[in-house]
């Protein structure tokens, strides 16, 4: 049974996993919820949030760790509202449809 | 409060069984069926990266691997590697540690992006080998 080590002095951005790694971590890229709106919902919205995860491990690297943080923001930001707008475009399609429906068949 | 940890995933996995529950009786291989067409191609009369992704993943449902590419051949590898991250996301909540996935390797979203936008682009080429990609 190993523990891991002590916490460091300084707390760990928000999200960061526990013990083992760098204080100063790279925020998630939030990958997999923009890959997750653009097959899913259909939309570009799932495609501007990977070009916004995309910039995260660069910004990071040069050094421009607000830009990098921002950039995972927005690209969950952006995640959820093509999630958002997805519902949305779903409710107005199944109204449609069943406005449609009731149409031809009255 | 405490939370078990599997709970987020189990919710997960059952969100996803649900659509697949309704993409197997809605069977979006039969054209006008009840779910939606992607409204990208419904207005613009193109494809995007993600169409036929519910023919897609009918066809995995019925294990047809070869349906599934010709639908949509960047969605079966999304689903694959989709598959993947939830994995290690469920075994990190297990383990009580973060498990290092692909999606925290430094290339994958540049990767990523490149990739569906090439798709975009050959599965609405008119020439050559790209009709065939055309769903």
């Amino acid at each position: 049974m190993t523990y891991p080590p002590p916490p460091p002095s300084e707390p760990p951005p928000y999200g960061a996993p526990q013990g083992g790694y760098p204080v100063q971590q790279q925020p998630d890229s939030n990958l997999v919820w923009g890959i997750l709106c653009a097959v899913l919902c259909c939309l570009p919205f799932g495609i501007v949030s990977i070009v916004y995860a995309s910039k995260v491990s660069g910004l990071w690297t040069q050094g421009r760790y607000a830009e990098a943080q921002k950039a995972s923001a927005d690209a969950k930001k952006w995640a959820i509202w093509g999630a958002v707008a997805g519902v949305v475009v779903g409710v107005i399609y199944a109204i449609i449809a069943v406005a449609g429906g009731m149409y031809n068949y009255s | 409060m405490h939370v078990r940890p599997l709970a987020a995933p189990l919710a997960v996995a059952a969100a996803a069984a649900g659509g697949c529950v309704c993409i197997w009786l809605a069977n979006p291989t039969v054209p006008g069926g009840i779910l939606p067409v992607c409204p990208t191609k419904a207005l613009f009369g193109i494809d995007c990266p993600g169409c036929g992704s519910l023919r897609m993943i009918y066809s995995l449902l019925h294990l047809d691997a070869a349906a599934a590419v010709r639908y949509n051949a960047l969605g079966v590898v999304a689903v694959l590697f989709l598959l993947w991250a939830f994995a290690a996301w469920t075994y990190s909540r297990l383990a009580g540690r973060q498990v290092r996935s692909w999606q925290h390797l430094r290339w994958s979203a540049p990767a990523a992006l490149a990739l569906t936008l090439v798709w975009f682009v050959v599965r609405n080429l008119g020439f050559g080998p790209f009709p065939a990609l055309y769903v």
